[in-house]
């Protein structure tokens, strides 16, 4: 085991200010000795943008991604095709149609031929996912490759099957990995386990922000200026002139935004070093009660609960509904789902504060996961690393334009120097980039008003933020009951806004959440928390 | 019957084909009516799902949803499906596995269901027991993957169709169809020295057709719909049977996991969700009315009068 | 000959069955079966510490249930009979048909199909709406949950149903028919006399097999509408080991859970029996 001395500092790294984990340490019971020796070693991998473009609206950290309004002129990334002429087989979830099987696929037989190694890639549907995993690691027949799945004890299972990737992209080590290297620092906290980085991120960074997507055309032609949204009572004025005939103003009900706009985001807080949850804050009641407003007010579509996001969606496209809750990255693919709606115009909602002034955006989890490699594949590990950071080259390369968009002239047509997608495009889902991809920036291939507006609102909700304090912190009950613990606690949410039960139910539910490991889960945290601090 | 009275021949003349009497007329148009609403209930969203997979997406997204008649056709969802051949291939896949395991299914359950009907036979109650108790205890999913693992069958079609092959319920249905068949009839050919095998062949199974039509519909209707054990089994797509592959096509599943992967993914438009389900019912929709002769057809009839 | 089937049997049930042993042990799938502790039985907590929430599911199931064999059971039956009654071969075979449509459609499509004609925001209530009238609330009121799951299930699977009814009267003979005609018996009563008797063993052997199924009803569809209405009036035992177990991957509370239900099934199959041997009846099977 190595000990880093050099440490990347976070404090500061991202914009609350939360100090950050640099490593976890398991409170479950951990006497392994591996675990105790190396407890707390690793350093995160030093961050090294990539400068070959500039951007045209810079990233900065907690606040904006990177834009682009047009692809730059693309550069060439790589010296060598990474592989080691062996395939390499890895196992990941898929939200795409299937692609055309290697036969049948030029794209899938091109990027074998750059990487130099066979991609042998088995996708499941993204629903199912966990099942796939959890069957494969139970007949411990994990591929090279694999993207990981929820598992109980998940910090014990990477120590124990996932390659430890330290020695090589610990500290200054990640620069012979230039695109790993440019994935941001946080992204990297996800991926140590017991003081080891065992995985490598799949970065989204701030277009995950969770937003209220709007039809800002459909705002504008009832008179309806966004900027007007200054406070609950403003909101919930326009949702009711929104709202008439077969069309609601709301597509979902918005106890998230109402909750950012009370100012208690996420149910975890931090504040002086000291890990809580805000589940019996009064505000609480403050945005149930304004959410169970606006679906009492008719302002919210009455099939709203339970509908599959893709209704949602179509709901949005064809006007029935004028706001839905996203992620942000959502923004563009509503624009290409819906190119025939005229006149379209989407906004994100801002996030005033209940009664006016500011609320508070929560900042997202960095990443859509992480993926790791099997702890048996030896000294092919350096091999798989390359192959990782050659399918993560950063927005701008050649290499980064043929992992996302194809063969130009064939997946993509070249618009001015935009990579527009042809009915071919889908041979480009393979699913690589699940095992492996760059950080996130805002681009729209032909939408350089969407990037500026996009790129905008991120700046003005970042203003006044929080992260999610738990963030790389590691909780052995978290890990066994929180999935049940939330939902139970979401079902109270719902009855509570559709009227079926009082709002001040509330605090029970609250309670019985902490009394059903809620309370320990804190102190799991705090302990994990306590350690990184003792360290740093 | 030489002592039929006039009023009973004219209800023997007035029987159908089948024997049974005439239904009178109110019966018949309240039987009627009952079974226009009943159809209309169904095929009314069966239009919209066939409408909705050829009308052009401007008409979906101002309906919100379903559109019962299109403003022109549009077959742009057929397009994007089956190109690439994909589709093509997994309906290969299908289609074997539905007609090889239908196949096995029939013959390992005939065999058991048939032994289950001997009185004579030993281990009978313990055999029936071992059928029954399947019944009520799932094995679930990981030990299930370990047992087939463990067999080698991992990555091959056999595994979409052994570990489900036997269905208790089925045998059981079966059973109680060949139990009920006359006794004396297998008697009579006992007592010629037939042997078990023949007893099935040549007497069981020619007598239980409509019985076997069924539970072999069962089976099929099962191998065609099963994804999952594709799913988990098979790590090449290339060999995913059709329900599998169409699957990837609806992308709404990530709420129940949470991943956020699918949030810059375009959502799969209506008339495609709608095209997939054409496709996928389309071609049970065709074996289905030459299945159908073999329900109908009273096989014991002739059997008996024999 | 039985062999084949018993070997299927053994490989892919009982072999398997085994596995659940994880049951009384804190499994971990990267740790193995053999390697995870024993528990004893804190795995059954789940449903053996009276939690009011495994009450309600337990009561949900158990009316749930209910209202499937009283209301749904027998609507097949009568269809079947029905159908069987039709004079024109031509138009019984297209009626079937047409009624076990629905039967291939998966939950999710159902689920989806019936918000669209009868959802607040669906076709029904947009016209009442667009012409001024009342909109009324199926989907997503809590009091209607049960009604509409029903409705649900009979829509799906009423038509394919009809199936195994239809295969065992095409075995009656046309002479019993002809044979009671010639008594004098009319629609009524050859129906009476004739078809139901005959229908009888497998009507038995259907309601004991579906009693063993009393602690399962629709997982899916009900999980895919509990967001809608609520815990309360849609919680049901399965959901509630999934809300509360499996979304966590706790596979040995879930191994748990499926061993108790086995049992109970075992127990309610074979009083089942019993009594259908008082009446007379083979039932599942008769020693």
């Amino acid at each position: 085991m190595i000990t880093m001395s050099r440490r990347t500092l976070l404090t500061g790294a991202l914009g609350a200010g939360a100090a950050m984990a640099l490593a976890s340490c398991d409170s479950g019971g951990g006497t392994d000795p591996v675990a105790e020796q190396s407890a707390n070693t690793a350093a995160l991998p030093t961050y090294v943008p990539y400068a070959g473009v500039e951007p045209d609206l810079p990233a900065e950290l907690g606040r904006t991604s990177a834009a682009f309004f047009a692809y730059p002129d693309p550069a060439t990334f790589s010296t060598e095709a990474p592989g080691d002429g062996q395939p390499v087989r890895f196992m990941g979830p898929t939200s795409f149609g299937l692609p055309p099987a290697l036969p049948d696929n030029p794209f899938w037989q091109e990027m074998n031929k750059r990487i130099g190694s066979d991609l042998d890639i088995s996708l499941t549907p993204a629903g199912e996912y966990d099942a796939k995993f959890s069957t494969t690691v139970a007949g411990n027949s994990l591929p090279d490759a694999f993207y990981v799945g929820s598992m109980p004890a998940r910090a014990k299972f990477m120590v124990a099957k996932a390659a430890d990737l330290t020695e090589y992209l610990s500290g200054d080590a990640v620069q012979d990995y230039p695109g790993l290297a440019s994935i941001p620092t946080d992204s990297w906290q996800e991926c140590i386990f017991e003081g080891s980085i065992r995985a490598i991120p799949l970065n989204r960074g701030l277009v995950s922000l969770p937003s209220v997507l709007m039809r800002n055309d459909l705002l504008t032609s009832a008179g309806i200026d966004r900027a007007d949204i200054t406070s609950f009572e403003a909101l919930r004025e326009i949702s009711s002139e929104m709202t008439g005939g077969n069309r609601w103003a709301w597509g979902d009900a918005p106890l998230g935004h109402l909750r950012r706009m009370a100012d208690i985001p996420i149910r975890w807080t931090i504040e002086d070093g000291v890990l809580d949850t805000n589940l019996l804050d009064e505000r609480q009641h403050e945005a149930l009660e304004a959410t169970r407003a606006l679906v009492a007010d008719g302002s919210v579509n009455p099939d709203a609960a339970g509908i599959p996001a893709s209704t949602k969606k179509q709901w949005f496209g064809g006007g029935q509904a004028a706001f839905i809750s996203d992620s942000f990255i959502a923004w563009f693919s509503l624009y290409v789902a819906n190119e025939a709606v005229e006149g379209l115009e989407i906004q994100a909602m801002g996030i005033p504060g209940m009664t006016g002034g500011t609320g508070t955006q929560n900042l997202p989890r960095p990443n859509a996961g992480f993926t790791a490699f099997s702890a048996e594949v030896g000294d092919r590990l350096p091999t798989l690393l390359r192959i990782a950071d050659w399918l993560a080259a950063p927005f701008g390369t050649e290499e980064y334009l043929f992992n996302k968009y194809g063969i130009a002239g064939r997946n993509y047509d070249v618009v001015g120097s935009d990579p527009v997608p042809s009915a071919l495009a889908t041979e480009v889902n393979i699913g690589s980039l699940y095992m492996s991809d760059a950080a996130r920036v805002i681009y729209s291939p032909g939408r350089p008003e969407a990037v500026q507006s996009a790129w905008d609102h991120q700046s003005a909700v970042t203003a006044k933020t929080v992260p999610d304090p738990t963030y790389g912190l590691e909780s052995a009950t978290a890990s066994r009951v929180l999935n049940s613990l939330t939902g139970e606690l979401s079902s109270v949410e719902q009855d509570i806004i559709y009227g079926r039960r009082p709002v001040s139910d509330w605090d029970a539910a609250a309670q019985a959440f902490l009394d059903g490991g809620g309370t320990t889960i804190v102190e799991e945290y705090q302990a994990s928390y306590d350690a990184i601090q003792a360290m740093q | 019957m030489t002592t039929m009275t006039s009023e009973s021949r004219t209800r023997a003349r007035r029987t159908m084909s089948g024997g049974q009497a005439r239904p009178s007329v109110p019966a018949t148009i309240a039987k009627g009516t009952v079974f226009s609403i009943a159809c209309a209930l169904v095929i009314l969203p069966f239009i919209g799902i066939v409408a909705t997979s050829m009308a052009p997406a401007e008409q979906i997204s101002a309906a919100g949803g379903l559109v019962l008649f299109p403003e022109r056709l549009d077959f742009s969802a057929y397009d994007a499906i089956l190109s690439g051949g994909i589709v093509t291939r997994a309906l290969g896949v299908s289609v074997l596995v539905t007609v090889g395991g239908t196949a096995v299914s029939l013959t390992v359950s005939s065999l058991l269901a048939y032994t289950l009907t001997r009185r004579a036979l030993p281990f009978r109650r313990g055999l029936t027991l071992l059928v029954v108790v399947s019944l009520f205890f799932s094995p679930g999913l990981l030990p299930t993957y370990l047992a087939v693992q463990s067999y080698g069958l991992l990555n091959s079609l056999a595994a979409l169709i052994l570990p489900t092959a036997l269905s208790a319920f089925n045998v059981i249905v079966l059973r109680a169809f060949f139990g009920g068949l006359p006794p004396d009839i297998l008697d009579a050919a006992e007592i010629d020295g037939a042997s078990e095998m023949r007893l099935l062949t040549s007497i069981v199974i020619p007598l239980s057709k409509a019985a076997l039509a069924v539970i072999g519909l069962f089976y099929a209707v099962g191998y065609w719909n099963a994804f999952f054990s594709a799913l988990i089994y098979l790590n090449d797509s290339a060999m995913w049977p059709l329900q599998l592959v169409l699957r990837t096509y609806v992308v709404d599943d990530n709420t129940i996991t949470g991943y956020d992967l699918a949030s810059d993914v375009i959502p799969a438009q209506p008339a495609l969700q709608m095209a997939i389900l054409v496709i996928s019912v389309l071609p049970i929709l065709l074996v289905y009315p030459w299945l159908q002769k073999h329900f109908a057809k009273g096989a014991l009839t002739g059997a008996i009068k024999g | 000959m039985a062999l084949p089937g018993v070997v299927l049997l053994l490989a892919f049930q009982y072999v398997p069955l085994l596995g659940n042993v994880i049951a009384f042990k804190d499994y971990l799938p990267f740790v193995g079966i053999g390697d995870s502790p024993w528990v004893g039985f804190d795995n059954f907590r789940i449903i053996l510490d009276g939690d009011p929430r495994f009450l309600n599911a337990l009561t949900n199931t158990l009316l749930i249930t209910l209202v499937q064999v009283v209301l749904v059971f027998p609507i097949p039956i009568a269809l079947a009979l029905a159908l069987n009654s039709f004079v024109s071969e031509r138009i019984k075979r297209l009626v079937q048909s047409v009624l076990y449509l629905p039967h291939f459609l998966s939950w999710v499509i159902v689920v989806a199909v019936f918000q669209q004609f009868l959802g607040g925001a669906g076709m029904i209530n947009n016209f009442l709406r667009s012409q001024g009238g009342d909109t009324f609330s199926i989907i997503g009121n809590p009091d209607a949950f049960i009604p509409l799951i029903t409705a649900q299930v009979v829509w799906k699977d009423s038509g394919w149903a009809t199936i195994l009814f239809l295969a065992v009267l095409s075995r009656v003979s046309t002479e019993l028919y002809e044979a009671s005609s010639v008594d004098g018996a009319g629609r009524w009563r050859q129906m009476w006399h004739v078809t139901l008797p005959a229908l009888r063993p497998i009507i038995v052997l259907l309601l004991i097999l579906k009693l063993g199924d009393a602690l399962s009803v629709g997982f899916e569809q009900i999980i895919l509408q509990q967001p809608a209405v609520g815990l309360q009036a849609s919680e049901v035992l399965d959901t509630y080991v999934y809300n509360n177990g499996i979304v966590d991957q706790n596979w040995s509370q879930a191994a748990a859970v499926g061993l108790v239900k086995g049992l109970v099934a075992v127990v309610l199959v074979w009083g089942a029996n019993k009594v259908a041997h008082l009446f007379g009846e083979d039932g599942l099977y008769r020693s």
